[in-house]
């Protein structure tokens, strides 16, 4: 990391923070400044000058179970978070992927990080209700509020989410919690190459993609609610079987009932403990952790997207949301934007080639928010 | 050439309102305090067309005002110091409905309720569901970040946009998102949402369909005080039950409604609650014995569980017809959109007796309890100055206190020309400066819905000024 020669600046309140960008953002761009929480995301971001660490922001302002909400400072970790609720059965409802727990609450609203649950509960503008926001220049701005419904204002909060430090520093955020499921139980069915798929689908060739959607469009046509459906594709190649998994998330009995019904009602079908979903369900967030590719297609052309992708590598698609993780480095980066692009879908990460056509009109947001004249 | 000619080129002869007697339909929305005509009313049929009236109207050196169905409740489409009009209400055409993908693609004058009507076949439905649903447009609920009796569930619309077309001063045609869940870079998309037409005007939302609940069960819940009934809320909550909606009418509503609809609403009752859970059927029952034990144990008199879908109906029609209701006492009144906490409701309601009495004004109160969005009815007579005066003062003293009690002033009303002065309690200078310059961004010579939620320069309109006596909130 280029910026090992360069001190870390650990700031400890908000006017520290406030003191901090002041003091190197005034004469440079914010592209000299990398903000960071845990550092768990710095492959995606390119080496710069300065670099401001929000760990040491990580007091709990205010939780109040009764309203579920929580006030945390940035550097808050998701684990803590979740940690001090999980007595009330309560939780944030995101579930970004991996890092041991360690991504920074800050973080994960700055790069809009979100797992295969997000489908059904939402992604972090969804659960951002306000935040303290300190800017370029120095001034520490607030937007939106603590409470869930909140019209007062431009919604600065959510304009945050994505921004990749680009408009200042999340020094602190409100966030919805929602009620802990009682129980989490996966199911899982392989989609296989069978003769048959051969000789229903010989136009298209995407047979085992065309399988696994035929399974993914049953559950999302039925009565079933699921918390996550994502596909495994473990193994390169559009010959190889899919693992599709679909989770539910309810009351015990209620989401033993789904699981068990699936697997009776499909062949091959697995139905799984309690224990071994939470397991799964972990090393789906262990596979997407640090992916240095992911986009976001049409949940309908995720079968079109993964059969071309998986040529080069391992793919996981959370097939409700249209998200596609890939976990090795490709090999072809331009052609594998392209499969997105040409999927209707955009690429988020690598920030690199992720085209934004909103680009200027950002720029001169934070521009404007330096305290700069918009262009 | 004329500004009005201009624009019948641009819209169609019949497109344009220029006459006093037809502007006087628009010098008014839903907040009735008060009253300013638009110079001229332009209805265009497309996202082009509007980008050639903004285009027209700004080289003119006109205000642009958009407006929807004129549902807003805080003066959001009143053209404060004139201007132009631009009415979205033949902007009507649903492009698009993908069952699969779950979005609709529609234009901005499109009714709220039609695009769950369109969806129904499909099992799916356009969650937010203000109570004006019926002719409320999605634009105005994107402007706004509209509610509804069904947020403390399902969110608000802000949670249920996927994309939007905007038409910016200048007349640049903005697209925002797309149907899908990820686009790259910051989230503008969630800057628009709530922006009350000062960015731009909204043209064309795609939003977000989801899934109608497979089994629904709706309850009332009587109660002898709006203590008991708040302390019934928050024990379902700590139950870990996250109802569909948790909806509170106090005794003087309850009265209106039932001497209107005849729905069988005991009359004396000191608040009720609706409450509905969904889901999927198994499991549901389980919730629906639970709440009922929660009820009793807070000293619920009577809950009733609506056993057909006719009794549900009615549920839902007394709730979303009550402001209607409040016709039975023969007064106009203005209503509040403060929100609190959901722990401080009963803190909040004790505040808005305490303050009715205080200023000798009925108040009326529904309150979306599961959120802590309170909507005071405060009733006036409009002839009477004095009256007039004492329910714009209450309702400031109650925005007030939503703040100090960690709230907002407006939960899915907006701002509007309402609550200019009471959003200066909640955001210091700094923070309304940072406001401002984005705004200046989209709309550097500030023509878009001039005069809402940030006072327009000069001959602004001064509502829910604080009296002189006031005290320094400390906020």
């Amino acid at each position: 990391m280029a910026t090992a020669e360069n001190a870390i600046i650990e700031p400890t309140t908000v006017e520290e923070a406030a003191r901090a960008l002041r003091t190197i953002g005034e004469p440079r761009s914010p592209a000299d400044v990398t903000i960071v929480g845990n550092a768990t995301k710095l492959a995606d971001l390119k080496p710069a000058v300065e670099c401001v660490s929000t760990r040491r922001l990580n007091r709990v302002i205010e939780y109040a179970p009764e309203d579920m909400t929580i006030t945390v400072e940035a550097g808050v970790s998701f684990d803590a978070i979740n940690a001090l609720t999980a007595k009330d059965n309560l939780r944030l409802a995101l579930d970004p992927p991996g890092y041991d727990g360690q991504a920074t609450i800050g973080g994960v609203l700055a790069t809009n990080d979100s797992g295969p649950m997000r489908a059904a509960y939402g992604s972090p503008r969804d659960m951002v209700l306000g935040a303290t926001i300190v800017l370029y220049d120095g001034t520490v701005i607030r937007s939106g509020g603590r409470v869930v419904k909140n019209v007062a204002g431009y919604g600065l909060h959510r304009l945050m989410c994505g921004s990749w430090g680009r408009f200042g520093l999340i020094a602190s955020a409100t966030l919805r919690l929602r009620p802990r499921a009682e129980s989490l139980r996966l199911a899982t069915w392989p989609a296989r190459l069978t003769m048959e798929a051969r000789l229903r689908d010989d136009l298209t060739g995407n047979w085992v993609c065309n399988v696994a959607a035929q399974f993914t469009r049953s559950i999302r046509s039925g009565p079933h609610q699921p918390a996550l459906l994502t596909w495994m594709c473990d193994k390169v190649g559009v010959d190889e079987d899919i693992t599709v998994i679909v989770g539910f998330e309810d009351d015990a009995q209620t989401a033993e009932d789904e699981v068990v019904m699936l697997s009776r009602k499909w062949e091959n079908c697995v139905a799984h403990s309690p224990s071994d979903s939470v397991d799964l369900y972990r090393r789906i967030l262990t596979l997407t952790a640090g992916a240095p590719f992911r986009a976001g297609v049409r949940p309908s052309r995720v079968p079109h997207a993964v059969a071309e992708l998986r040529c080069g590598s391992r793919v996981i698609a959370h097939a409700l949301s249209g998200a596609i993780v890939l976990p090795d480095h490709p090999d072809t980066w331009d052609a594998t934007a392209n499969t997105v692009r040409s999927n209707g879908g955009h690429l988020i990460v690598p920030r690199r080639l992720a085209a934004d056509e909103h680009d200027g009109l950002r720029a001169r947001v934070a521009s404007a928010l330096r305290g700069g004249t918009p262009a | 050439m004329k500004l009005a000619d201009e624009l019948r080129e641009i819209v169609g002869a019949d497109g344009v309102a220029a006459d006093p007697s037809e502007l006087a339909t628009f010098e008014s929305d839903a907040f009735v305090l008060v009253r300013s005509r638009p110079d001229l009313a332009v209805f265009p049929r497309s996202t082009n067309e509007v980008a050639g009236v903004v285009r027209a109207v700004t080289r003119a050196g006109f205000a642009i005002v958009p407006r929807g169905a004129g549902t807003s409740l805080a003066g959001g489409t009143i053209a404060v110091n004139g201007g132009v009009c631009v009415g979205l209400s033949r902007m009507r055409r649903i492009f698009e409905v993908d069952p699969f993908d779950r979005f609709a693609h529609v234009e901005a004058g499109v009714v709220n309720l039609h695009i769950s009507q369109r969806a129904r076949a499909h099992g799916l439905h356009y969650a937010p569901d203000p109570s004006s649903q019926m002719v409320c447009t999605i634009g105005g609920n994107v402007a706004t970040n509209s509610g509804g009796p069904h947020t403390l569930k399902m969110g608000v619309t802000a949670n249920h946009v996927l994309g939007a077309t905007m038409v910016l001063a200048d007349g640049t045609v903005l697209r925002v998102g797309g149907p899908y869940d990820d686009a790259p870079g910051s989230d503008l998309l969630g800057l628009i949402v709530g922006s009350e037409g000062t960015l731009g005007i909204v043209t064309e939302v795609i939003v977000r369909l989801t899934p109608l609940p497979p089994a629904v069960r709706t309850q009332l819940a009587v109660f002898e005080t709006i203590d008991d009934a708040a302390r019934t809320i928050s024990r379902i909550i700590a139950a870990g039950i996250l109802p569909a909606a948790l909806e509170m009418m106090d005794a003087l509503t309850v009265a209106a409604v039932e001497d209107w609809l005849h729905l069988g609403f005991p009359r004396d009752a000191g608040a009720v609650l609706i409450i509905e859970l969904d889901g999927i059927e198994a499991g549901l029952d389980r919730q629906v014995s639970r709440v009922v034990e929660l009820c009793r144990a807070e000293g619920c008199r009577e809950i009733r569980v609506a056993s057909t879908d006719e009794e549900r109906a009615d549920l839902w029609k007394a709730r979303k017809k009550s402001f209607g209701a409040m016709g039975r006492y023969g007064l106009s009144y203005f209503t509040q959109d403060g929100v609190v906490p959901r722990s401080k409701v009963p803190d909040i309601m004790r505040f808005v007796a305490d303050v009715a009495a205080r200023y000798g004004v009925r108040i009326a109160n529904v309150i979306h309890a599961g959120d802590g969005n309170i909507h005071p009815l405060l009733m006036y007579d409009e002839c009477d100055p004095r009256q007039v005066r004492a329910v714009i003062e209450a309702g400031y003293e109650i925005l007030a206190r939503c703040v100090e009690l960690g709230g907002s002033v407006t939960g899915e009303h907006g701002v509007g020309i309402e609550k200019v002065a009471p959003l200066e309690i909640m955001f210091d200078a700094p923070s309304r400066a940072a406001q401002q310059r984005i705004r200046g961004v989209f709309d550097p010579h500030l023509r878009m819905n001039p005069g809402k939620l940030f006072a327009a320069g000069g001959g602004c309109v001064e509502l829910l000024r604080p009296p002189p006596s006031w005290p320094d909130m400390g906020v």
